[in-house]
């Protein structure tokens, strides 16, 4: 089984659960490898919430799934270091990557009811992951561990709820239940996929709230990965922006939202409906595609989306060289070659006062992480 | 549980009832008469008249079919106009010969159609999957007797390894009995097999596109728990459903076989009953087969509920 060093290990306390480098993953198709990842960096610290978010098909989920090394096939990690707490996941062997998976990271999937096995009872499908990764725990000790985490993440009468199949408990409870088994192990990283988009509003503002409670009280680390632009200013602490593959922005989540460095990001938030009493007549969106993978322009990959380009006159150096993330303030990165030009920073505070108002109504506050879902 | 096995239970009695005026009325739409049959057509038009009264066929249709399941009810199937015998008694000895033939053959698709099914499932679309896929589907084109024949030329004529025709009761000599319900069953079970493993293979696939089983590597359990626990546990309720198909689908591949190999189930009678046109004989041994199908299927169905806790809860 993989050993790990527990949180108080002997290496320093301030290293990184998570540093992925240079991440490349490409699928491999009958006309050729299609690269669908490509010059992904970034760290994730003990006990930080680290948002990835992105349109569909940005890379955002191969991106998390390559820490697990399930890269659904044909897609497959083609560079790139992946460090998990000290360890090199790409040099694990099958037995090691499984001892890591569920153990050191645990992965909190989108669709609970999907994800769990249908004809066995909820409290042995959380039971089997300890004994599969501890053989020498009994039974009983699995019982009354998997009895300690349904009270920790809220589940009302845990020793009935044990007993339950997956389709006699709400869409709420199911996740619940997926976070009591990814807990269980007392992971040092919490992959949370979209953990929220198949339940309702309310439902949803809850378990945001216990992935909140989770980390302040187990110190675990999460990459939160979604397309939710108002989930992930409620709980992260940092923001990873994807677009095509390549991440495009990286700022705390203060400074990300007080002024957004890429045009892509500032037209993910002005495409957040405002919350204002009058609704707009037309919702805005990102104009345009993002393009497929494969067939990515030449040059910034968002450039014949970009609305700052076109302000700028259509400068040829979009088309033509592809900007590096270079941290551009402290601590916030952009891959925009116009990031700091007048008019870059000048859309950017516009958008940064309308995003302030909508953040301040995304949750209410009577919405307590322990109720029942 | 009990309750949805009650409902299934209650849910089969007005099947059976169909079953019975489907039996009834099905031999009575089949051209020529009974009485023809038996005489032959050139037979005195008075004679023909007073067996028609005798058997009752110049009763209205509705009261011969009440007075019919009436009698069946009973376990009265009527006189066999060939043998001028009680028809039940003759069924019921042949009814052991026909499961012991149908066990068999059960078995022997099993045996097979299992690990290939599992295996071209869980290889989808790579060579193992190839290889059995194709093997499948010329077994599929491939007629019962037609594979009785061969095995019988191979096994019983060239190698001599096991009898060709013939029965021995199991109560009797169970050593004896299984060498003659080698080859038969063999036969039979080839016919079952590749629709099976068809079955059990597209099945393992859509298990392995449920998310549940990436979720669960995601969480590091062991192989053993995924493939036990995961994948053949979603497979089992569906399998003993399909089971229940095959099993219709073995007991009508037996009436060829039990003429090939000169078996003396309920199969070897019915083929002369119906060139006969005894159709006390023929309704009797359809009433059986399609019994034996409607029980089947309904332990296979409370079976079903039984592995899958949301059946059970409709």
């Amino acid at each position: 089984m993989h050993e790990r060093t527990s949180a108080t290990g002997s290496r320093e306390p301030d290293a990184p659960v998570l540093e992925v480098t240079d991440l490349a993953v490409e699928f491999m198709t009958r006309s050729g490898p299609i690269r669908v990842v490509e010059e992904v960096a970034f760290r994730v610290r003990p006990g930080e919430i680290v948002g990835l978010v992105g349109e569909s098909g940005s890379g955002k989920t191969v991106t998390m799934m390559s820490v697990l090394r399930l890269v659904p096939p044909p897609g497959r990690i083609t560079a790139g270091r992946i460090i998990v707490d000290g360890t090199d996941v790409r040099s694990l062997s099958r037995d090691g990557m499984r001892g890591l998976r569920g153990s050191a990271v645990a992965l909190i999937p989108p669709d609970a009811t999907a994800a769990l096995n249908p004809v066995v009872k909820v409290g042995d499908q959380v039971m089997e992951g300890v004994r599969s990764h501890r053989p020498q725990v009994s039974e009983a000790e699995a019982r009354t561990l998997a009895l300690e985490m349904f009270r920790r993440v809220g589940l009302p009468r845990p020793e009935q709820r044990l007993r339950r199949y997956p389709h006699e408990l709400s869409g709420g409870m199911q996740q619940r239940v997926l976070i009591a088994s990814a807990l269980q192990m007392a992971p040092r990283l919490i992959l949370a996929d979209e953990p929220t988009t198949a339940l309702d509003v309310t439902i949803q503002a809850q378990i945001l709230r216990l992935l909140l409670a989770v980390r302040d009280e187990f110190g675990t680390a999460i990459l939160f990965v979604t397309h939710d632009l108002a989930a992930v200013a409620e709980i992260c602490d940092r923001v990873l922006v994807m677009y095509s593959g390549r991440l495009v922005e990286s700022a705390p989540v203060a400074d990300l939202f007080g002024q957004p460095l890429h045009p892509y990001t500032r037209a993910l938030m002005a495409s957040i409906p405002p919350l204002s009493a009058d609704p707009p007549d037309r919702l805005q969106t990102v104009a345009g595609a993002p393009p497929e993978p494969g067939s990515w322009p030449e040059g910034c990959r968002f450039a014949p989306r970009c609305d700052l380009r076109t302000q700028l006159g259509g400068p040829d150096v979009c088309t033509t060289s592809q900007p590096p993330l270079v941290e551009v303030r402290p601590g916030h990165h952009a891959a925009c070659h116009f990031a700091t030009s007048e008019a870059g920073v000048r859309a950017a505070t516009d958008l940064a006062a309308t995003v302030e108002e909508a953040e301040a109504v995304v949750l209410p506050e009577s919405v307590q992480p322990g109720g029942a879902a | 549980m009990a309750r949805y096995a009650l409902q299934r239970i209650l849910l089969a009695l007005p099947l059976l009832f169909g079953l019975s005026l489907l039996v009834f009325f099905y031999v009575r739409i089949i051209p020529g008469d009974p009485v023809t049959a038996m005489l032959g057509v050139q037979a005195n038009p008075d004679l023909v008249a007073r067996l028609r009264a005798q058997y009752g066929f110049d009763e209205p249709i509705l009261d011969q079919y009440l007075m019919w399941l009436g009698n069946v009810l009973q376990g009265d199937f009527g006189i066999s106009f060939r043998s001028r015998q009680a028809v039940a008694p003759i069924i019921v000895d042949r009814i052991p010969a026909t499961l012991q033939l149908m066990l068999g053959g059960l078995f022997v698709s099993l045996v097979v159609a299992i690990p290939f099914g599992i295996r071209a499932g869980m290889k989808y679309r790579q060579r193992s999957d190839t290889v059995i896929s194709t093997i499948t589907l010329v077994g599929l084109g491939s007629p019962g007797f037609w594979l009785g024949t061969i095995l019988m030329v191979i096994f019983a004529l060239v190698l001599k390894w096991l009898p060709s025709q013939g029965y021995t009761p199991f109560t009797q000599d169970p050593v004896a009995s299984i060498r003659y319900m080698i080859l038969p069953s063999v036969a039979i079970g080839l016919v079952g097999a590749p629709f099976l493993v068809r079955v059990v293979r597209s099945t393992v696939v859509e298990i392995m596109k449920e998310p549940f089983v990436p979720y669960a590597d995601a969480r590091g359990l062991r192989e053993q728990v995924i493939f036990w626990r995961y994948i053949i546990r979603n497979l089992l309720p569906q399998f003993v459903v399909v089971l229940g198909v095959l099993v219709g689908a073995l007991l009508a591949g037996s009436v060829a076989i039990e003429a090939l190999f000169n078996w003396p189930g309920m199969g070897r009678i019915f083929i002369g009953a119906v060139t006969e046109r005894d159709y006390a004989m023929i309704q009797a041994l359809i009433l059986v087969y399609g019994v034996i199908f409607v029980v089947i299927n309904l332990i296979a169905e409370i079976a079903q509920a039984a592995l899958d806790p949301r059946i059970r809860l409709k």
